[in-house]
């Protein structure tokens, strides 16, 4: 021992520099590691960072404890919870993709095999770096988009991202991602992979969808439209809002309008052009305010703040509905700050000045709050996410955060640091809590009672008799004038049918002769929630022994009361505060953290009596939570803050801190027409369109007689009413054909279409929304079709076509002689019975994505299938014929068709499935209780399946036992049995 | 007679070095500053961390120096706020911790609004800032001002507990509110 000390105290000068070197070597190593990587940190960052020790120690330390990791760290779990891809890409393929990763856009895919799971059967696809943010590209786990390029989807995606997620709140995008989409929010497919490229583990990636058809198919809405808005931080704001260029349009309905961007255009102009009327008419007719206030609602609740006025903007275009829908796009949230919405957007802040949007807004809120998104459910998914990927997290190598450090400013911030368990827990506890004080907050907020009304001095007035105020005249009682063809008969023919319009006069009360007092009383309503007048009570002297009064909102009594000190309010409308445009923080204008703010707005409302009021007391129904509420005595600030003007609802809003929405009561929808057409002849020269707020009655015997290429179409309620003997008729006027008919929108739920014969039309052109047919049902519920018959239709168009209509009832349908599908039924709930279907040049009856019972009904004489059930559709069908068609029931991509007892005759296929695409998952399914097949080439062909036959049940070839057929026969086509039926059927054949 | 051996410079570089690399080491794994400051906040917001020690306050207010735009994140725009678990200003820890600036805003005090039943009452509070100490009684359920120096030449901590229950809050719910 003596002798190593003797040594070591005289060792010579080379053999200490020798043995030093390796630490010095680790100390140099570890040192330079830490700067290069701050070097490389602040040049993706792009900002320039003083080297400090402080820093610097940070970055040791990672790097330290991320060899520390590397070297206690397991391999990944034996058995994965989660996907396992396996991407393989060549060396220089690899090179060539890291090489792009200076390019923010038009970054080169490069070609890769893609396994799943140890399959030996894997995909070649091919891959790119995605994400411009230093998280995506610094690490060596990257961000990447992939797309297959063998034309099979790969779970359903042609293209989708496997993102590294830095969030330390690693599963709350998949929570908030899921609460969204189950509340009606278009969000694509989101969930956890884990990722070894090139054999080496890069842990786990969150896989996201790309929002495209695969979105579309998912949420079963029709492929078309959709553009993506995203510019970088230092783009002027309004850039995207002003420019339709900086938009990129991702999917087409049609190839050849891919470059068509009109209708985005058309939107960004009413955004920023358009006055505060011309915007909300345009967003009533074209904006989806449920989807928006979903997708808003979604942002309001967890705190999101990551679609203002830059970034992450998508829009999908509804060509069946002819509106705007948002497509949820970076969902991180989870943050709490003192405000409703964390971020705001051009979007955003003109819908909330139209007070039904805003209303719709908080009941999701409000709903969300109480629902899918309370605190206990949240924090229930955040775990149950947690216990899935906590496994593959432990092993993950890589598994980085931001927002690790104290916020003492961006780039610390920002920084990627290691996560481990501790600190993983530690941000759930802590991002849970913030969740619990947004709750609360927002809660608060939209429960709270901010209802108030201000007494003004009662004067006396004269000693006479109340005198009656004469109503406006309602808007009511105007008739539709223009909305038929300009000189045409049906404006003499049309009976206009008065709204019960309440007038002063009736309601007048005839207080005794003496003084008449008058008080100003005026409601504020201030805060999120709209109120609606319920009753008021007033206090009189007890010397006022017949009290009578009433209450008066311009010209308009909306309470009385004789001999009574409570009243109930007569008006129903809900009244809202206007809402004005604020900065977050004083003297922060910046457009970008700018927030709409409700102002307390007033509502003037005089009291007439006859005795001097006391004590006044008004309730109204709090719109959120329903509860009676009581109105308050205004404080100091609430009146300050009441403007003294507002601008009229022509005016255009600029996008600046200070400018105010106008009164709610002027920016209100109208009150509902009601029309009356017929009976006679109506001539129809031009295209018409009755709006959501116009009821229409045809008359029995109604005929319609149309110009070339002229439609009519009914946004508001339709009701028909043709019957057996006197039917509605659409025609064509002269030898040309005319367009269509469209009942269009919520507002015609509920309308019926009884006895119309409509002949020699083809489809509707010049309209926002797309009509692919003589008669066109879109995006409503509950509407009845009956005894109508579609003949001879012109064009390649389709007789009839149901979209986005729940509940829809059709019977005894007659179509014949159309050039392309007889009755097309597109995302929609519908009842089919006694349908009769004779030639056409396409289907009978054709299903996409929807849900349909069809009974005792005819096809006959289709070039393609009789029945097609595409795209996700259930079909349960009994007691039909189908005969003399190229296929007689078609099925393809996870279609589910159940038979009862069906007639197959004569067609060339009995039953056929489709090959698989993929688009769809699941497979087709072909079951029949008493499925008869007579005359056809082939019984069942399957591409799908190795065998020809069906799912379940059986095929009967003969008659021998037609017990199931026998209400067919007797019932819907009215012979005595099978020997009939060949004659039956020659007579109504085609030939 | 033992030869006496006195040290080379050899034997001085290697242990400089060694010693450097050592402590070079230590340092590197050792908790930085801003890693132990992001802990307590996260550990004060969750509850998982109730009361400071004096370390650790001076370890914040050293970041405050450093950092002033940390300090203007934590204590926001009225100067004060509620460092500790709450929810919505209602505290879900035994003692609740502040922060403020050295200069308060307008509406920089702040408001202690307990309730809870009345055999719980009187309640002493104990608040205590940097430099400054005082009691606030309260005798029943309300709203209780609590008045601080308006302006302080550092920003500080402020430790409020109740005095008169072994530091434990008890049956009873004591929410923060400000510019009240």
């Amino acid at each position: 021992m003596d002798y190593f000390w003797k040594r070591l105290i005289r060792m010579r000068l080379m053999s200490a520099i020798i043995l030093s070197l390796p630490g010095v070597f680790l100390c140099v190593w570890y040192s330079s590691s830490a700067v290069l990587k701050l070097l490389s940190y602040q040049t993706a960052l792009g900002e320039k960072v003083a080297m400090d020790f402080e820093l610097f120690q940070v970055y040791l330390h990672d790097i330290l404890q991320r060899d520390v990791n590397w070297i206690v760290y397991s391999d990944e779990p034996e058995k994965s919870t989660i996907d396992l891809f396996n991407l393989n890409i060549s060396k220089g393929d690899l090179i060539t993709m890291y090489s792009q990763a200076d390019k923010d856009d038009d970054r080169l895919y490069v070609p890769a095999r893609l396994c799943l799971n140890y399959q030996v059967q894997c995909r070649d696809v091919e891959v790119r770096l995605r994400g411009s943010r230093h998280w995506h590209l610094l690490s060596r786990k990257k961000s990447l988009k992939i797309r297959v390029t063998d034309g099979k989807p790969f779970h359903g995606h042609e293209v989708f991202n496997l993102v590294n997620q830095v969030s330390p709140m690693v599963v709350g995008q998949k929570v908030i991602s899921d609460v969204a989409d189950e509340n009606g929010v278009m969000v694509p497919t989101y969930s956890f992979v884990r990722l070894l490229l090139n054999g080496e583990d890069l842990g786990v990636l969150h896989f996201q969808a790309q929002p495209d058809d695969s979105l579309f198919r998912r949420k079963a809405i029709m492929f078309s439209d959709f553009y993506s808005g995203d510019l970088n931080k230092k783009a002027d704001p309004m850039a995207l809002w002003n420019d339709v260029a900086l938009w990129n349009k991702v999917t087409s309905r049609l190839h050849s309008n891919k470059h068509d961007v009109q209708r985005l255009k058309e939107f960004l102009h009413h955004i920023t052009q358009s006055s505060y009327h011309d915007f909300a008419r345009y967003a009533r007719q074209h904006v989806n305010f449920e989807a928006f206030a979903a997708f808003e609602a979604i942002d309001v609740v967890c705190g999101i703040e990551q679609h203002g006025f830059r970034e992450n903007q998508k829009l999908y275009f509804d060509p069946y509905i002819g509106s705007w829908v948002p497509v949820a796009w970076d969902l991180a949230g989870f943050k709490h700050s003192g405000v409703i919405n964390r971020v705001e957007n051009p979007i955003t802040i003109r819908l909330k000045m139209i007070p039904e949007y805003r209303a719709m807004r908080n009941k999701a809120v409000w709903e969300l709050l109480n629902g899918d998104a309370n605190t206990n459910r949240i924090r229930k998914r955040a775990r149950k996410q947690l216990e899935k990927i906590i496994p593959e997290l432990t092993n993950d190598r890589l598994f980085s955060a931001y927002k690790l450090l104290p916020k003492v400013n961006e780039f610390a911030f920002k920084m990627l640091r290691p996560m481990d368990m501790d600190k993983l827990n530690l941000v759930l506890e802590s991002e849970m809590l913030s969740y619990e004080r947004r709750h609360a907050f927002l809660l608060n907020q939209l429960q709270k009672n901010e209802f108030y009304y201000q007494r003004g001095a009662t004067m006396e007035v004269a000693p006479t008799p109340v005198e009656p105020v004469s109503a406006e005249p309602s808007d009511s009682d105007v008739t539709e004038s223009g909305e038929l063809s300009a000189g045409d008969t049906a404006a003499s023919d049309a009976s206009v049918d008065v709204a019960n319009g309440e007038t002063a006069e009736e309601d007048a009360p005839k207080p005794e002769a003496g003084v008449l007092y008058r008080t100003p009383l005026d409601i504020i309503v201030a805060g999120e929630t709209g109120v609606t007048l319920r009753d008021i009570s007033v206090a009189f002297d007890t010397d006022c022994w017949h009290p009578v009064w009433k209450i008066l909102m311009g010209n308009t009594v909306v309470a009385t009361a004789d001999k009574s000190t409570s009243a109930t309010f007569t008006f129903d409308e809900t009244l809202y505060a206007a809402v004005a445009l604020t900065e977050r923080m004083k003297g922060d204008a910046d457009l970008t953290r700018i927030e709409v703010a409700t102002v307390p707005t007033s509502y003037p409302l005089m009291m007439e009596s006859s005795c001097k009021p006391g004590n006044v007391d008004i309730f109204a129904t709090h719109e959120i939570t329903q509860n009676r509420i009581r109105a308050q005595k205004p404080d100091a600030e609430v009146l300050a803050m009441l403007p003294k003007t507002f601008p009229s609802e022509q005016d255009v809003p600029q996008f600046s801190v200070g400018v105010l929405s106008p009164h709610p009561q002027t920016m209100t929808t109208p009150e509902i027409k009601q029309i009356q057409l017929g009976p006679g002849i109506v001539k129809v020269v031009k295209t018409r369109v009755f709006n959501e707020y116009t009821h229409v009655t045809i008359a029995p015997g109604t005929t319609f007689e149309m110009g070339n290429n002229v439609s009519m179409l009914f946004k508001g309620q339709v009701m028909m009413n043709g019957v057996a003997g006197n039917p509605i008729v659409f025609k064509q006027s002269g030898e040309k054909p005319w367009g269509g008919v469209a009942l269009q929108g919520r507002n015609t739920a509920g309308s019926i279409i009884s006895n119309v014969q409509l002949e020699d039309g083809s489809n509707i052109v010049g309209q926002p929304v797309v009509y692919t047919s003589m008669l066109n049902l879109h995006n409503s519920e509950n509407i009845i079709v009956q005894g109508c018959k579609i003949r001879n239709n012109h064009g390649l168009w389709d007789a009839f076509h149901g979209a986005y209509v729940k509940n829809l009832k059709i019977a005894d349908l007659t179509v014949e002689n159309v050039t392309m599908d007889a009755v097309d039924i597109e995302f929609c709930t519908a009842d089919i019975t006694r349908l009769f279907v004779r030639k056409t040049g396409d289907d009978g009856l054709d299903l996409m994505d929807s849900e349909v019972r069809f009974s005792d009904s005819v096809i006959i004489g289709c070039k393609q299938h009789g029945i097609s059930a595409g795209e996700n559709s259930w079909l349960k069908a009994t007691d039909f014929l189908v005969a003399r068609n190229v296929n007689g029931v078609f099925g393809k991509d996870a279609s589910k068709i159940e038979i009862g007892t069906g007639l197959l005759m004569r067609n060339e296929t009995g039953v056929r499935v489709g090959k698989p695409t993929g688009l769809y998952s699941g497979d087709v399914e072909v079951a029949a209780s008493s499925l008869y097949i007579l005359g056809a080439k082939k019984l069942v062909t399957r591409a799908d399946r190795k065998k020809n036959r069906l799912d379940d049940g059986k095929i009967l070839f003969g008659f021998v036992d037609d017990r199931p057929l026998r209400h067919f026969f007797s019932d819907v086509i009215d012979i005595s049995g099978p020997e009939a039926l060949d004659e039956w059927l020659s007579e109504r054949e085609v030939h | 007679m033992k030869q006496r051996f006195s040290p080379t410079p050899g034997f001085w570089l290697l242990m400089g070095t060694s010693l450097a690399v050592l402590i070079f080491f230590i340092w590197g794994f050792s908790t930085p500053r801003l890693d132990r400051i992001w802990e307590l906040e996260e550990g004060l917001k969750t509850g998982r961390v109730t009361q400071l020690s004096r370390s650790e306050k001076n370890t914040f207010y050293d970041v405050f120096e450093d950092y002033p735009d940390y300090l203007e994140e934590l204590a926001g725009r009225r100067g004060i706020d509620l460092m500790s678990s709450n929810s919505d200003g209602l505290s879900l820890t035994d003692k609740l911790v502040l922060i403020r600036k050295a200069a308060l805003s307008d509406c920089g005090n702040f408001v202690l609004d307990v309730s809870g039943e009345q055999s719980e009452f009187p309640i002493i509070f104990s608040v205590q800032g940097r430099s400054w100490q005082k009691e606030v009684e309260v005798k029943v359920s309300g709203r209780n001002t609590v008045l601080m120096p308006k302006d302080v030449l550092v920003p500080e901590f402020i430790e409020v507990a109740r005095k008169n229950n072994n530091g434990q809050i008890g049956n009873v719910d004591v929410k923060v509110r400000f510019c009240e």
